[in-house]
């Protein structure tokens, strides 16, 4: 099948490293990525994604705005990547509320000094459960 | 795989340097920082925590978190920003600096910042928060009970697909099935949205909508009727969310489809007619609330009149309600000619829909009586709603008095506003012109340098002696491109210790004007505020993704390598010209002919010759061709290397960003009060430049800020403003920048100075030593004329350190200074580090460069005016006694016994003459050959040791040369005959 994820995150660093973990996924078939919400929202018009990792604190459209409006454009499934200790927060909370798919945790200490080791289980279990709804759906 | 070859680590290290640079400079100013500045900040301090997590840096995550909340507080308003805060977040910023700096060196983690966190939970555990104030949020629902924000999408979404919708169905029979395809596509969107939004009706309607595209599509009316219906659900929904969908675009879209088909309509728009009618008759007296229902109503009218394609009338009429409008808020009044005039239109166009084929003529009228209309209208505004506008706007923010309005003339108004929006200082002055007319003459006199702006009498009462006498007293709006110290420094001495002035105030632009940007605070904020803009701009441009197209993100280290081949480039290209320029292949293929013809009754056969003449001849050609290819290749090598430099221009606020926080630091703790004002900060540089102008400006700002400026005590007594001003500035001049900091402090100390050289036994006690000479000594090693070694400079290695590290990129720098009013150093420098102008000289055979800059001149002179002073060879030029040295001896090259004097074989020397400004030797050469722009390589460190040597270049010739590092030499030279000073005095 044909999965295609948008990486919508303000930090260059940030995308990079999703982008990492997502390599290991190979029925992702395409990643791209925007540094804010409303270059994210370009992106969903021009093309269909299936998963879009989303974070919530971000220059121009923050990431309630982005998903607020890019409901009326798609039904991708919508990633809150949010960072540890704000997983309790209203924002997430509100993100949940408008339909969020899921909610996790930023990764944190997966590149070790020395060494390049990147795995992200939950997020790439996330991946898993959001194909499977797609194929239920097919 | 190693850390240091992780893109994520770079990504890591580039991206959380990029943004505490930029907090840095965000956090300087960071008092008057508005809610997007701290939400930024915020989102930075957020993001550096994020990242440092990923790498399972605790302790950069710990502070970055512990400063995200505090900010966090901030942006709700919960804590007042203040100077300890500000500096708790700038010790967060250098603190994560610091670490990042730390794991960079060492690849491990780094250890937590102990004092910093507990300085931060003691903050948070002392400090009082109050409630949260959120920002009114637009997420609170309307009536609809839709988001805002949603319904802002949605909105979008509408107009764009109902102007798919009706373009192409415009084309009638002919539309492809593709845009058929497309159409129906849009409009299930549509419906989809305004099912997501529980908008139920609009999802049916928009349903039939899409009925009637699938069915023939010939039924205008229905299609009209459908139209109809969505344009009332708009209606409601913009009344009850209180929303403005952007319909003119749909209007315009439908304008030409329904075009005349419209009278069924009809009824609608007499009931408009009839109301607007009723509504004019009844206000001629005008009542606000009347006049918005009546421009509610001719705003319908116009999108009805709109729909049916009256041209011409739709302008008018939204005209006429954009005019009354404006009327409600100013003393602009729309009077009985301008309704008699809507009147008649109306009327116009309610017979003109009756009766369609007078439409044409009432177009025709409409256009000429829109004309006239529109002028009224103009006039109108313009002296009335307009001035009133400008005026009440012009008060607002300077604070005037409010009969301002009555007495200024629209001239005044105009120059007023040029003045603030040339950020010139506005101030009123209240002054006693009468009583003193020798002061005001002087006063008047200064004040016609002046912008003056308004001037009149304001009466005030008075008890004289019992008795209230009227007083009059004069008021003036003046703007000034001076500062308000310089101001109130000049009217002071005007006064000559009496002043008649009775008020100064500066009105300073609280908010700004006209789009243009507020002056509030002339000196510092500005220069700071541009300074963030450029830096936002820098962040922008790194943070934004390869969408934009325009930017890429490159390693610098890749640029650097791209330049270092490229200036090989020009170094191979340097040796093509070299062999194609050696007439001696010419000259050969010409004997080689010469021998041919004269051997042509020789051993060679005719065919052999002709055989040989051939060849000769295509060499011959091809030499030819292979230099034009070089003509063109040189061209092109030329351009290259020009754009390639241009890559690695930055604008110099990367420099100038760091000086407001060191400044600020100053101030914080050494009560000091200074201001710091920035010029020219888009000047561009080369990016090597940078690393190294950075320590130099920061130590010259604080020799500024310690040296120069006096106590705010001092400064009073003195006359001046207590704080200071320090100027930065850059300019762009030829092919070199001239970056000038300077004071507005006491200028240098020449007593001292003096004193100090004299102890350090630079100058003798007694010899008399010019100024010039003095404020040279500044830049001498360990020189510091300040009593007590502060933090901020007096440490006595900062000066010197200037000079070399300026003199080492081939600039150099210069004070002036005059007493009491300041200091100025000027920095001259190339704008790229890399090319370097070089004299190319020979020496024992070997060749060798030094800096063009420090090369005074060069000349011959005869080996029997060499004289030796105190055993240092010498020469008497022009009336001085010019030291002259060997270079192997100052090198080291030779030994001692290789001297000048030795050289008796010779007539004549060679000479080159070297300066610092302080002091000139000669160097006895081979031979000057030429002036060389060279591209600099960076040698070996342990290369650079070797005493005398600055660098290396490659010549044309493939040969690599030395670049001579003068200053060097000449501190060798002064070491070796202790002291030149005294064999100059002696002479």
């Amino acid at each position: 099948m044909n999965y295609q994820v948008l990486i919508v995150d303000d930090s260059f660093l940030m995308r990079s490293t999703l982008k990492k973990i997502l390599e290991a996924d190979k029925r992702i078939t395409e990643l791209d990525e925007a540094p804010d919400g409303e270059a994210a929202m370009k992106k969903i018009k021009a093309k269909h994604y299936d998963l879009i990792l989303l974070d919530i604190e971000m220059p121009i459209m923050n990431g309630i705005e982005f998903m607020k409006r890019s409901k009326l454009h798609t039904n991708a499934h919508i990633v809150i990547v949010s960072s540890l200790a704000k997983v309790n927060s209203p924002q997430v909370e509100q993100a949940v509320s408008l339909g969020a798919f899921d909610v996790v945790a930023k990764p944190t200490g997966i590149v070790s000094l020395g060494m390049e080791q990147l795995k992200h289980d939950e997020l790439l279990d996330i991946v898993n459960r959001s194909v499977r709804v797609l194929e239920e759906h097919a | 795989m190693s850390i240091e070859d992780n893109v994520l680590w770079q990504a890591f290290v580039e991206e959380v340097g990029e943004q505490l640079e930029f907090l840095e400079s965000e956090l300087v100013n960071f008092k008057s920082a508005d809610e997007k500045t701290i939400n930024e900040v915020f989102r930075f301090f957020h993001s550096i925590k994020s990242s440092s997590a990923i790498f399972h840096f605790v302790a950069m995550e710990e502070v970055a978190h512990a400063a995200e909340t505090l900010l966090d507080k901030i942006r709700q308003r919960t804590v007042v920003v203040n100077d300890d805060i500000v500096s708790l977040l700038l010790a967060c910023a250098d603190s994560l600096k610091s670490q990042l700096l730390e794991s960079m060196q060492t690849l491990q983690p780094p250890a937590a910042d102990i004092s910093l966190l507990q300085a931060l939970s003691a903050f948070a555990a002392h400090a009082v928060f109050g409630d949260a104030h959120p920002v009114k949020s637009a997420e609170e629902s309307n009536a609809l009970g839709i988001d805002p924000v949603q319904l802002d999408e949605f909105a979008n979404l509408f107009t764009a697909g109902m102007v798919k919708f009706f373009t192409v169905i415009e084309q009638g029979s002919t539309i492809s099935r593709a845009k058929l395809t497309a159409v129906e596509k849009t409009l299930a969107q549509l419906v989809a949205a305004a099912e997501i939004l529980d908008m139920t009706l609009f999802a049916r309607t928009l349903g039939k909508l899409t009925v009637w595209l699938q069915g023939s599509r010939d039924d205008n009316k229905q299609l009209f009727h459908l139209f109809q219906i969505l344009m009332e659900q708009v209606n409601a929904v913009e009344k009850l969310a209180d929303y403005r969908f952007a319909l003119v675009d749909i209007y315009d879209a439908v304008d030409t489809l329904f075009g005349e088909d419209f009278s069924a309509n009809l009824a609608k728009v007499e009931n408009g007619i009839l109301h607007c009618q009723h509504e004019l008759l009844d206000t001629r007296q005008i009542d606000s609330a009347h006049l918005g229902e009546l421009c509610d109503s001719v705003d319908k009218l116009a999108k009805h009149f709109s729909i049916l394609n009256l041209c011409g009338s739709t302008d008018l009429f939204r005209y006429f309600s954009q005019a009354c409008r404006k009327a409600m808020v100013s003393d602009y009044t729309v009077d009985a000619a301008v309704f008699s005039l809507i009147h008649s239109f109306v009327l116009a166009h309610g017979e003109a829909v009756s009766e369609p084929l007078r439409q044409q003529s009432v177009d025709q009228d409409c256009k000429a009586a829109f004309r006239q209309f529109r002028n009224l209208l103009d006039r109108r505004q313009d002296d009335g709603f307009h001035r009133y506008e400008r005026i009440a706007e012009l008060t607002t923010l300077l604070d005037l008095e409010p009969d301002f309005m009555d007495y200024v003339e629209n001239t005044e108004i105009e120059l007023l506003e040029n003045c603030i929006r040339e950020h010139k200082n506005i101030a009123v002055l209240v002054v006693d012109i009468e009583s003193n007319p020798v002061w005001s003459a002087g006063f008047i006199q200064w004040l016609n340098q002046h912008e003056l702006i308004t001037s009149r009498t304001v009466y005030s009462q008075k008890t004289v002696a019992g008795k209230t006498v009227e007083h009059t007293k004069s008021s003036f709006l003046v703007a000034f491109d001076d500062t308000e110290d310089v101001i109130a420094a000049a009217i002071d001495r005007l006064g000559d210790g009496q002043s008649c002035v009775d008020e100064l105030s500066f009105r300073f632009p609280t908010q700004s004007y006209k789009h243009t940007r507020a002056t509030s605070a002339p000196v510092a904020v500005t220069a700071a505020a541009a300074d963030l803009t450029d830096a936002a701009i820098q962040i922008e441009r790194r943070t934004g993704d390869g969408d934009s197209g325009k930017t890429l993100r490159v390693n610098s280290d890749a640029i650097d390598s791209f330049v270092s081949q490229v200036g090989e480039m020009v170094l191979h290209r340097n040796m093509l010209s070299h062999v194609l320029a050696d007439s001696r292949v010419a000259q050969m293929l010409k004997n080689c002919r010469n021998v041919l013809e004269k051997s042509r009754n020789g051993q060679l056969s005719q065919e052999q010759m002709d055989a040989l003449g051939n060849a000769l001849g295509s060499i011959g050609d091809s030499h030819n061709q292979l230099l034009q290819a070089h003509a063109k290749l040189n061209d092109s090598v030329s351009r290259v290397q020009k754009d390639v430099m241009t890559l690695r221009v930055v604008p110099i606020s990367i420099v100038f960003n760091r000086l407001p926080r060191v400044v600020r630091n100053i101030n914080v703790n050494y009560g000091k009060d200074i201001r710091l004002q920035i010029a020219g900060e888009s000047v561009r540089v080369d990016k090597s430049m940078v690393d190294i102008l950075m320590e130099p400006l920061v130590h010259l700002v604080r020799n500024c800020a310690d040296h120069g400026v006096e106590s705010p005590d001092a400064r009073r007594k003195a006359g001046k403003p207590p704080h200071a001003l320090i100027e930065v500035t850059a300019e762009q001049r030829g092919s070199y920048l001239e970056i000038r900091v300077s004071d507005d402090g006491n200028g240098l100390d020449y007593q001292r100075i003096h004193a100090k050289a004299v102890q350090l036994g630079y100058v003798d006690q007694r010899a008399s030593v010019s100024e010039s000479e003095l404020k040279m000594m500044i830049f001498r090693a360990g020189f510091s004329t300040s009593e007590t070694v502060t933090e901020i400079s007096g440490r006595g290695v900062g000066m010197d350190a200037v000079r070399a590290r300026i003199a080492a990129i081939g600039g150099s720098i210069d004070v002036d200074s005059v007493a009491g009013k300041g200091t100025t150093f000027t920095l001259k420098l190339p704008v790229s580090a890399a090319i370097q102008g070089v004299i190319l000289f020979l020496h024992d055979g070997e060749a060798l460069t030094i800096p063009e800059r420090n090369v005074v001149l060069g000349l011959t002179i005869p080996v029997s005016q060499i004289q030796s002073v105190q055993g240092q060879a010498a020469f008497i030029h022009q009336n001085k006694i010019m030291p002259l040295y060997s270079l192997s001896e100052l090198l080291g090259w030779g030994n001692r016994v290789d001297k000048i004097n030795t050289h008796r074989e010779k007539t004549e020397q060679e000479v080159i003459i070297i300066s610092n400004d302080d002091c000139h030797i000669a160097l006895a050469v081979d031979k000057v050959v030429d002036r060389q722009e060279i591209f600099v390589r960076e040698l070996h460190n342990d290369l650079l040791k070797l005493p005398g040597v600055g660098g290396a270049s490659i010549l044309g010739n493939g040969e690599v040369v030395i670049i001579l590092d003068a200053d060097a030499l000449l501190q060798i030279a002064s070491k070796q005959s202790q002291c030149i000073e005294s064999i100059l005095k002696a002479s």
